[in-house]
């Protein structure tokens, strides 16, 4: 299966939004989601100082999560 | 569906960016229930089953407030086709239609199409270049479904498809190209050389296995595992813009070479569009594709793009048969096609 999907895709690594039907699971995803976005958007201002702020919740958030 | 036989579906608008070049942008997902097997291998039963799960989630949703719904297995061929037409089923979803559905929102910008391929393939469509709209629409529409169904996904490959070239995000995005300056001034197997190179797949008025009519081409983008969604988003929208630089370049050549030759074909269509007594669709689709461009280059100013819009959708035989409400053989057809285009043209 992995050598047919890298054949198609160049790829076998999803890099896609990530789904959980656990809701606690859900939630967390959907807050991470949320900074990203946040993230995303500061970088785009050049909101540095934010955008460092945001990406140390993210890394908390992400270690928690696991 | 009598209602929707006299409207245009907003795609068809002629609203949005380039109009004349981008005749409709699309975006879909498929998706697929965790405990079922993918459509090909479910029995009757199961289908049923997943078809009203689906059907009862989707229509709890705003997006889908007074969305018509279909089973196909009770739609007769003819209107069958009708939506394959509008592009709001699949060729694919209208053969054998045990256990299969639509739901479609109102304005016609939203499909979910149950137990075709996958247990959900939910497209959003807009009218010119805007992909940001279906792409956004889309996701939406599918991450409020998710929280109410169980889908198909497990890391590290994502969501689960019936096909693996949908595996991973299950996201595809396409639009349909006018590309005439690109056919006229011969220059089309370059373009698809380079599409070919940057994984895009290109195809004809209906999708997969379709041929092209009136210069009318469908660009999707192919890769659903290795880039994000808003990844797939930007290369694509990139993909179209070049193509889209490459048309326009192409329609500068034609201006320049055979400035004469080109009006004449311009002028030469609409005058058989507009006197014609029999037309068949792939001709019609021609004469549209030179009008068109005469509106592109500025030859041509008192038709709209969204009357040729209308011409082409009401020129198909589905179409035709509904407007007129009367089931007819080609001969017949051709001849009311060239009533209808004459009609349509003389009112502008």
């Amino acid at each position: 299966m992995k050598e047919i999907l890298e054949e198609i895709h160049g790829s076998t690594l999803y890099r896609g939004r990530r789904y959980s039907t656990d809701r606690k699971v859900s939630e967390l995803l959907k807050r991470e989601k949320e900074l990203e976005e946040a993230l995303e958007k500061a970088v785009r201002e050049e909101n540095f100082e934010e955008a460092a702020r945001i990406r140390d919740e993210l890394q908390k958030l992400r270690e928690n999560g696991k | 569906m009598r209602e929707m036989v006299e409207r245009t579906p907003r795609w068809l608008s002629a609203e949005g960016k380039f109009p004349e070049m981008v005749i409709s942008s699309r975006a879909r997902v498929a998706r697929n229930l965790e405990g079922f097997l993918f459509p090909g291998k479910l029995d009757g039963k199961l289908k049923k089953e997943v078809l009203k799960e689906v059907r009862k989630a989707a229509l709890s949703l705003p997006e889908f407030k007074e969305a018509l719904y279909f089973e196909i297995s009770e739609l007769s061929d003819l209107d069958r086709v009708f939506l394959a037409e509008r592009h709001l089923i699949s060729l694919d979803l209208l053969a054998d239609g045990e256990g299969k559905g639509v739901i479609i929102s109102r304005d016609e910008t939203l499909s979910l199409m149950i137990n075709e391929e996958d247990h959900i393939r939910l497209q959003a469509f807009a009218p010119g270049l805007n992909l940001e709209e279906v792409f956004e629409k889309v996701l939406r529409v599918e991450e409020k479904l998710g929280e109410m169904l169980n889908y198909a996904y497990r890391e590290p490959y994502g969501f689960l498809t019936s096909c693996p070239t949908n595996t991973g995000t299950g996201l595809r995005l396409s639009v349909l190209l006018h590309l005439a300056g690109i056919v006229y001034s011969k220059q089309l197997e370059g373009l698809l050389r380079n599409l070919a190179k940057v994984k895009v797949s290109v195809r004809g008025l209906y999708g997969e296995g379709t041929n092209v009519e009136g210069n009318v081409f469908q660009i999707s983008s192919l890769l659903s595992l290795g880039v994000s969604e808003r990844e797939t988003l930007e290369s694509f929208r990139d993909v179209v813009e070049i193509t889209l630089d490459f048309e326009k370049k192409s329609r500068e050549i034609l201006l320049e070479n055979m400035k004469e030759a080109l009006e004449d074909k311009i002028q030469r269509s609409l005058a058989i569009l507009s006197s014609a007594r029999l037309l068949s669709f792939k001709e019609t689709a021609e004469y549209v594709s030179a009008v068109r461009l005469g509106i592109g280059i500025g030859k041509i100013f008192d038709i709209k793009v969204r009357t040729l819009n209308e011409l082409l959708l009401f020129s198909q035989p589905a179409h035709l048969q509904k407007l007129f409400g009367k089931e007819m053989g080609p001969r017949e057809r051709d001849e009311k096609r060239a009533s209808y285009v004459r009609t349509k043209l003389k009112a502008e």
